[in-house]
This record gives C-alpha cells, structure tokens and sequence, in this order.
C-alpha cells in the first residue's frame, strides 16, 4: 500500500474533482428538479427588487440614487448587486450545507469515514460553487443586456472577475465556520435561510450604502460581500481600474489569509464537540 | 372493525388524529424554537430591505409614481400587509407541502404511513397548526414593524384581515397537497419549493400592484388566490380603490373549493404511483 505521505498532486486533485463532480452532476440528476430551480433561481432573486424599483420610480432612473452613488439607472445599480449576492448565497449554501445535507442524504457516514481531508472536501464543494457561480454571472449579464438595457463599461468586466474571485476564496473562510457551527447546532435550514435574509439586508445590494443606520453601515462594511458589491459597481458601472479598489481588495484579503486558517480551525474545533457530544450523525 | 363504526365514532376518532397532529407540530416547534424566532423575524428582513431600497431610489416612504399604480402613495404599508399575509402563504407550502419530506428526515415516515387512518386527516391536523401559526406571526410582524417603522396598523381591523386570510388558507392546503404528492414523487424538492416560494411572492401583488408586472405574469397572477386576498385586504384597509369585497369571498371560496379538490387527487395519484414503484421510503 501506498504510504500516505507520498500522495502527489495529482491524488490531492483527485477526490477534489469526484467531490465538485458529484455534486454539480450526480446530485443534480437524481433530483431533477434541481436543475430546474438552479436556473430560476437567479432570476427570481433580482425580479422582485427590478419590480419594486419600478413601482416606485415610474421608470428606470432615479435622482435620489444618483446624488447618493453617481449612477441613476436603478436596474444597472441593482444588478450588479444581485450577481454578486446571489453567487456568495449560492456558495454559501454551498459550503455551510456541505455535511449537513450527507446527512440528509443518508451519505454521512460513508463520506465521513472516507480518508480525505475535510479541508479537502469543501474545497471540492468550492469548485462545484464556482461552476455554478459562473453560469449565473453570464445568465443574469446576459439578462442586463438584452431585457434591461443595463450600462456598464465592459472593458472593466476582468477587473470585476478578478474581484469575484477573490470574493470566492474570502468567502470559504465564512462557509468553513458555518458549516462547523451546523455540525453541532443542526437547524441548518433555519440559520442559512436567516443569514440570507440578513445579509440580504446589511449588503447595499439594491440600495446605496448611505442609506442604512450608522451602525448597520460599519457592520456591512466588515463584510466581504459588501466590499465586493462596492468594489465592482466602483469598476462596471463607473468604469474605475481595480487598481483603485485598495479598501476593499484589503478586506477581501484580509478575509482570505485570516478567515480561511481561522474557520478551518473553528471547524475542527466543532467537529472534536461533536464528536464528545456524540452528536455528529444526528439530526 | 372502523367500517363497522357509527358515522359519529368514525368522526370523533378521525377529530382525535387532528388533535394529536397538532400536538405533535407544537412539540416538533418547541424541539427547534430558533425556527420561532426565525419566522417571525425573516418576513420583518424582507420588508426592511425594500424600505430601504424605497429610500434609496425616492427618498422616503411616500411615492407618486406609485400611486398610480397602486392608488396609495405609501409603498411601506402596501408591503407590510403583503407581507404579513404572504405569510400565510409560506407556511403553507413549507407545512402541509413539505410535511411528508420532513417525517423522512426524521425516519418517523414509515411509522405514520402505516397508521390506520387517512392521510388527508394527518394533513387536515398539520394545516390547522398552520393556521394558528400563521396567524399568530403575521400578528406578531403586524406588531413589530408598528412599533419600529412609521405605520401604525394595531387597530381592530388586523381581526378582519386575519379573517379574510383565513379564507385564503383553504387554497393553500389545497396547493400544499400538491406539493406533498410532488415530493412523493420527485424526493427532494426543498429547493422546487423555495422556487415556488419565491415565484408566488414575485407575481402576486405582495410587495407592488399588479400593474407593474408584465402581461404574462400578471396574467398567471389572476390564477392564484393570493391575488384576490391582497386585493380585498387592501380595499378593506383603504389603500386603493379595487371594488366590492364580497365579489373577493365569493372568489376565494370558489378557489377553496378548487385547489382541495384538485390537491387532493393530485396526492393520492402520487401515493398510489409511489406504492406502486416502491419508493415511499425511499430518498
């Protein structure tokens, strides 16, 4: 038998690749109205903020949105934020349902007792995130251009990817923990569906920044999501280099180099609670 | 033995199942009271956000433009009773719908499936405990967003709203065995639900008047209940002139009748196709 320390780069790789196939097609197909639903979703998610804007507004440009941010056409503000929104939702759930659906799934136990690292694992969960990620961000930019006439300065959109990538890592920091503090508190559909809500709330995702409290504002401003949003209606719609983007590129990174090393311990750290509580396969 | 019981006794033992459902719910809640919280929480996130884009785009609580699609000014309160009624709606499809899903997950389904009792009367008891709840948190969201936002809807009239959404449950449950046969059917369907969920929410008038939505979707609108509930709610509480209220009852009880009936045979078309597959148990 192969001595573990030997493993090449090539067998790390490897169970990345089955875990990130398994989930994008595997769990997919058998539940086939998955497949469905993961290409709605996108669109359901910006509908109700385009509609709303519109009920308000009468039409599409508002003055109140353009003295706060410099840009007045609502549907361009609003569907930056959406993408980047609905990309860190999706892997959000992602990450933080990675062990908890097994559960569900009745695939714990096997999974559990595979020999590859958890870290691992999620970084498996990671590359499925991304590659659904990706179809969003072509969907709802391809929605922007021909249904809602969006304005954006294309030459930046590398810039605006480079951003979201660093989005991605800073993010598997955040699921990391959430999924730890599930392994022990359970109750996954309620906390996920909550943090949804409030980041949904805290993030400027349909609104300017400067609208919310004092206090909601710093809090968002602590956010990777928020710095993302900001950063890339800085770059898409304003037409700004990422080079200019110092602040928030800092907090993305701070993100990936601190939360990263950070939840994989607190994970660890919840699943040896687990573990003494005897409460890691159940329900 | 039941076939040779009174009409009376057959009643009064089908009235115990209902009962023992419900008790069962209140400890299934009191087991995970962060889903409490969560209820009552989520809905009051949602309506802050669009506050908040309100703000953003015109400034303040109070739009022109809106009314003239909706024929009140004030966007915040058209939200607030959209959302405390959609609530309803929620509950419902969550509930009833994912009621089978649920038992399992918690491996209670063959248990209940081979109870000598029908399994409409096992839903009939989970739909009542939705009932109650729904109302219990869209009074309590009533409530809140009174006391933190600048609307005051604590008068008698809330019992009449509640009232009118009480009629709209009927339908609901109706959607909701529908639901409970897809899940038969198609297994996991958490996030075919939340799409549903979301689609609802997006082409009913819940957070802006139909008249914003395109034709199509304004059209699907007409086909569900909802539409009529929020409708004569809002005639009821003066925002906006939609025409006489009891033309809105006497289509909400025709869509009761409706949506049972079709619910109904819809579920037991799935529980005989699912028998007849041998996958009841089955993930």
């Amino acid at each position: 038998m192969q001595p573990i320390r030997d493993i090449s780069f090539q067998d790390h790789l490897h169970p990345i690749l089955i875990i990130a196939k398994y989930e994008l097609i595997v769990s997919n197909f058998r539940y086939p109205l998955r497949i469905l639903t993961r290409f709605i979703s996108p669109i359901l998610w910006v509908l109700p903020f385009l509609l709303f804007g519109k009920a308000v507004l009468g039409g599409t440009d508002s003055a109140v949105l353009y003295e706060l941010t410099g840009i007045a056409h609502m549907p361009t503000f609003i569907l930056v934020g959406t993408i980047i929104t609905s990309i860190s939702f999706n892997m959000l759930w992602l990450m933080s349902f990675a062990i908890r659906l097994e559960s569900y799934r009745g695939t714990f136990e096997s999974i559990y007792s595979c020999p590859v690292n958890k870290f691992t694992f999620f970084l498996g969960k990671l590359l499925a995130s991304v590659a659904w990620s990706s179809i969003y961000i072509v969907g709802l930019l391809l929605l922007g251009v021909f249904v809602l006439d969006v304005q954006f300065v294309w030459s930046r959109l590398p810039d605006m990817l480079a951003c979201v990538a660093l989005l991605f890592l800073a993010m598997y920091g955040f699921g990391l923990v959430i999924s730890g503090f599930l392994l022990v508190y359970k109750e996954s559909h309620t906390i996920i569906h909550f943090l949804d809500g409030l980041i949904s709330l805290i993030v400027p995702m349909a609104y300017p920044l400067a609208v919310l409290p004092l206090f909601m504002q710093k809090i968002s401003l602590m956010m990777p999501m928020t710095r993302a949003v900001i950063a890339s209606r800085d770059m898409l719609i304003m037409g700004e280099s990422i080079l200019h983007q110092g602040d928030h590129l800092a907090v993305l990174a701070a993100y990936i180099f601190i939360a990263i090393p950070l939840g994989y311990q607190f994970f660890k750290y919840m699943e040896n609670k687990a573990k003494m509580k005897g409460v890691l396969h159940k329900y | 033995m039941y076939r040779m019981m009174s009409n009376w006794s057959r009643i009064s033992l089908e009235l115990r199942t209902i009962r023992y459902t419900l008790k069962k719910e209140i400890k299934l809640w009191q087991r995970y009271p962060s889903r409490m919280l969560f209820l009552v929480v989520m809905p009051f996130l949602t309506i802050l956000t669009l506050y908040f884009q309100g703000m953003g785009l015109v400034g303040g609580t109070e739009s022109t433009y809106f009314e003239e699609f909706a024929g009140t000014q004030d966007y915040l309160v058209f939200i607030i009773l959209g959302s405390a009624v959609f609530i309803f709606v929620s509950t419902a499809i969550w509930g009833v719908g994912n009621s089978i899903r649920r038992e399992q997950m918690m491996g209670t389904l063959e248990s209940i499936w081979v109870v000598p009792t029908s399994k409409l009367t096992i839903f009939v008891g989970v739909a009542l405990f939705d009932g109650l709840f729904s109302s219990y948190v869209a009074f309590m969201q009533l409530l809140i967003t009174s006391l933190i936002l600048p609307v005051n809807l604590i008068d008698l009239r809330i019992f009449v709203v509640i009232g009118i959404a009480f009629l709209l449950i009927f339908s609901l449950y109706g959607l909701g065995f529908f639901f409970t046969g897809l899940v038969l059917i198609y297994k996991e369907v958490e996030d075919f639900t939340n799409m549903i969920n979301s689609a609802i929410r997006l082409i009913t008038p819940v957070s802006y008047p139909l008249s914003v939505l395109p034709a199509p979707l304004a059209f699907i609108a007409l086909f569900i209940p909802l539409t009529y509930a929020l409708q004569a709610i809002r005639d009821y509480m003066g925002l906006g002139d939609y025409g006489p209220i009891y033309q809105y009852i006497g289509l909400l009880l025709l869509f009761d009748l409706i949506f049972i009936i079709f619910g109904s045979l819809f579920f037991r078309y799935a529980e005989k196709s699912a028998k007849r597959r041998g996958v009841i148990a089955t993930h």
